[in-house]
């Protein structure tokens, strides 16, 4: 018998960045190197381990926005173009470092890897990656999930009928990829308040994971501390975060991907080499990252770089693979006779860590679940659902109010570079729900700017936004979409209101902001519509 | 006529009440950066400390130095043309930032809100390409709602927001004409617990031109709402705005304890346990590496 269990969770998120008129647009560079790094390593992980019969069970939880991006021809049929550009440049690379000892392998490598990417997302899963998922999920190797619309901070909304909207929203768009209803929910950001419970109750999710303070500080307190979930007062399960777990591969000081070994994520040749060399490998005149990159991490605190060893950083990956399941297996027994009942250690991590950030990542996590498969292990890998399985009865009690964002609560999305957005979605919030109470039968053109209006209310109400504005990064994207968002919906309010709908213009946003085909803005309303659920 | 006269005797009155309390008033809570610490106006720019200068601005939210890209030279070899980084700007152009940021501080210093629509002007000229919309949005000012609005960000703070109509501003001037101009707009905030009701717990004077406001409780698990008003030299509140209710999340393990659920051998690190690491989401693409 196992000494106790864990579970990996890969939450997976971007933000909705298809912008129609500007095929070039630099942010939607995210989502293609986000395919190429990690979701298509990902999934080629997740069917060798499936191919050796090992049970992966991770559980996966694919953000609704995302979905919608994977599954967009325009953004499939832009994304093989700029693999496309990507593998020419390789193979520039390749001629221009001939001879080379060190650099040509490493060009190889890039070649034949952007090369094989193309052959999967292509040939493979036929640019499909939502599929793969689908058939991963029905033969058991994992379970999937999903989360609020747009990835809403939800304890920091106004009004219960936006909370609703999002996560209904969010689980009909799972539920139209997938056909079914996800047994788990992500709460963005892990952020939680009990506004969501009664919804997700409600529309049949069995559970949600919180940062460990949300479930270590439950009234009253937990028996088993972090290491069991709680049952919510709705009889929801809510898993903690185990902070073991989350600070030996997301640390920056002492976590993995520091090692010096990894491959560097700051030196790209998108940055290092001539313009006129990398062409259209860029977008116009500007420099990107281009996942083109020779260098190791060397030492962080230090700029020289030394080059990067592929066979070396591959030996680390299972080195701290064996590191990980060490302290598991230590963890596991501590726990264990304390307890007298084995704990369960729930580690969530942002999928794209695992090969954007950090590129051995994918490499780790199958080492991690081979290892894990052996013999002489004391702990099993399972998904949060099975657990119930082994332990039907937990406590119940009051999970508190928290988020796994710096120090623990809502501070990155609420100080003093992103709080004026708040009297914005407020404000709106309100209307929308007043508009969606007052034309409720609403048919037709009127119906369908409603719907539009939801659309962009949802897309301004997006975490990334308060998130980028406090991080610095692209500060003034940010700062654009939300407010062209917020401008729509009211630009699509006041002719609501005034009841004449301008057909032009809302074919215009219909054709921009694509998301959510079956939106349904009564969703905004107080209480629960009687509608078909798939189960 | 000497209606007139008295109204603007007034105006001045309130005027010259604005200025004093902006010269003694009450200090706007805000998330500490440097700048703040270094008291800002007095400093030479020279003790500014420049590989520490703008890295709190940046985390912030401050937007980023307008400095343009390197020219690209020729015979600096393929691997020799770095990527501008924070790291590598010359000691001038640090402190011309730092400069600016602490004009663009004490310009803002007592505007709290930042009006989005300001920054949407004036960098105009910067915005990419790929961000133009069908038409440029401003966004209102006021949505002509009355409302106070209060968020818990953390067991310590909370933020404060709000907007007061026009109408609902002169019919309560007009109410109390006579004592008007010796008035001060408080933010009344109370505790409320189950089966007392309520308490005041403090009054925090605010500024007229002021909408929003960070305040320090700390008081984990406290339910609180507020009121703003104004209070009168006789110690009258007039309470013109009410907010929501909210509770303040736990910073600590709960004192109840289940019977049923005992927690034995709990271990000590529980009990002052807090959250540790910071992280995460992976919308930090780009982020310098030295941040």
């Amino acid at each position: 018998m196992p000494k106790g269990f864990l579970s990996v969770v890969l939450h997976a998120h971007l933000p909705f960045v298809r912008h129609v008129d500007t095929p070039d647009c630099l942010e939607q560079r995210w989502l293609f190197q986000a395919i190429t790094e990690t979701y298509i390593p990902l999934l080629n992980t997740m069917f060798r381990l499936a191919e050796d019969g090992l049970p992966g069970r991770v559980t996966v939880s694919l953000s609704p926005p995302l979905l919608e991006m994977l599954d967009d021809t325009l953004l499939q049929k832009r994304y093989i173009g700029h693999l496309e550009n990507l593998i020419e440049l390789a193979e520039k690379e390749t001629v221009r470092l001939k001879g080379d000892i060190t650099l040509e392998p490493l060009a190889r490598m890039y070649l034949s890897k952007f090369r094989q990417a193309y052959i999967d997302y292509v040939d493979r899963f036929k640019c499909n990656l939502i599929q793969p998922w689908a058939a991963l999920e029905s033969e058991g190797y994992v379970e999937l999930c999903t989360s609020a619309a747009t990835h809403a901070y939800l304890p920091l909304m106004l009004t219960k009928g936006s909370i609703k909207a999002q996560i209904i929203t969010g689980l009909n768009t799972f539920r139209r990829h997938f056909g079914h209803t996800p047994k788990g929910f992500w709460l963005p950001e892990c952020a939680y308040t009990p506004d969501v419970e009664p919804v997700l109750k409600h529309e049949g999710v069995q559970y949600f994971i919180l940062e460990t303070h949300g479930v270590l500080f439950s009234t009253p307190r937990p028996r088993f501390g972090y290491h069991a979930p709680v049952v919510t007062p709705h009889g929801l399960l809510a898993f903690a975060r185990d902070p073991d777990c989350s600070k030996q591969v997301w640390s920056a000081d002492e976590g993995y991907p520091g090692d010096p070994w990894y491959r560097e994520y700051y030196r790209d040749i998108g940055y290092d080499l001539p313009l006129e060399y990398l062409g259209k490998a860029l977008p116009g005149n500007t420099r990107v990252p281009l996942g083109i990159k020779y260098h190791r991490v060397t030492d962080r605190k230090s700029n020289y770089k030394d080059f990067y060893r592929p066979d070396i950083a591959k030996a680390r990956a299972w080195e701290h693979a064996g590191n990980f399941m060490f302290w598991r297996n230590k963890e596991a027994e501590f726990w264990k006779d304390l307890y007298g009942r084995r704990p369960l250690m729930v580690a969530p991590y942002d999928a794209e860590l695992f090969g954007h950030w950090w590129y051995e990542g994918p490499l780790f996590l199958e080492n991690l679940l081979r290892r894990m498969a052996q013999e002489r292990q004391h702990v099993r890998p399972i998904t949060l659902c099975q657990y119930r399985e082994y332990y039907p009865v937990n406590q119940p009690a009051e999970p508190s109010v928290s988020g796994w964002g710096y120090k623990g609560y809502h501070q990155v999305w609420l100080e003093r570079s992103n709080h004026w957005i708040y009297r914005h979605l407020h404000a709106c919030e309100m209307l929308m729900s007043r508009l969606a109470e007052k034309f409720k039968s609403a048919t037709g053109l009127m119906e369908r700017a409603l719907n539009q209006a939801a659309r962009e209310l949802m897309l301004a109400q997006a975490s990334d936004w308060p998130f980028i504005m406090n991080s610095g990064t692209v500060y003034q994207y940010a700062v654009n979409r939300f407010v062209t968002h917020v401008g729509r919906f009211l630009k699509l309010a006041r002719q609501l209101e005034a009841g004449t709908v301008d057909p032009g213009f809302l074919r215009h946003l219909e054709r921009t902001d694509t998301i959510f085909p079956d939106m349904d803005f009564r969703d905004f309303t107080a209480g629960f519509r009687d509608t078909e659920k798939v189960s | 006529m000497w209606i007139f006269a008295t109204a603007i005797a007034i105006l001045v009155l309130v005027l010259a009440l604005v200025r004093f309390r902006r010269s003694t008033g009450t200090p706007v809570e805000k998330p500490q950066t440097h700048m703040e610490v270094s008291s800002g106006i007095g400093i030479p720019p020279e003790a500014i400390d420049a590989s520490q200068a703008g890295q709190a601005d940046r985390q912030a939210g401050v937007a980023l130095p307008r400095i343009p890209p390197p020219q690209q030279r020729e015979d600096d070899g393929a691997l020799a043309s770095r990527r501008l980084r924070k790291i590598d700007l010359p000691k001038e152009v640090e402190l011309a930032w730092e400069a600016g940021g602490l004009i663009e501080f004490q310009k803002g210093a007592w505007a709290v809100a930042k009006d989005p629509s300001e920054h949407e002007e004036t960098d105009q000229e910067e915005r990419t390409p790929s961000s133009i919309a069908e038409e440029t949005y401003t966004l209102p000012e006021r949505y002509g709602i009355d409302r106070l609005v209060l968020m818990a960000r953390d067991p310590n703070w909370v933020y404060a927001y709000w907007e007061i109509t026009h109408e609902k501003y002169r019919q309560m001037y007009e109410k109390h004409l006579r004592d008007w101009g010796l008035s001060r707009p408080v933010l009344r905030i109370y505790e409320l617990t189950p089966g007392q009701g309520r308490h005041k717990e403090m009054d925090i004077f605010v500024d007229d031109h002021t909408d929003n406001w960070y305040i320090n409780i700390s008081k984990p698990r406290q339910t609180l709402m507020a009121e703003l008003g104004r209070l009168f030299p006789e110690g009258v509140f007039v309470k013109m705005l009410t907010s929501n209710i909210i509770t303040l999340p736990a910073d600590t393990v709960s004192d109840k304890i289940c019977l049923e659920w005992p927690p034995v051998g709990w271990p000590e690190q529980y009990l002052d346990f807090r959250a540790k690491i910071g992280t995460s989401s992976p919308m930090t693409w780009g982020k310098d590496a030295n941040a």
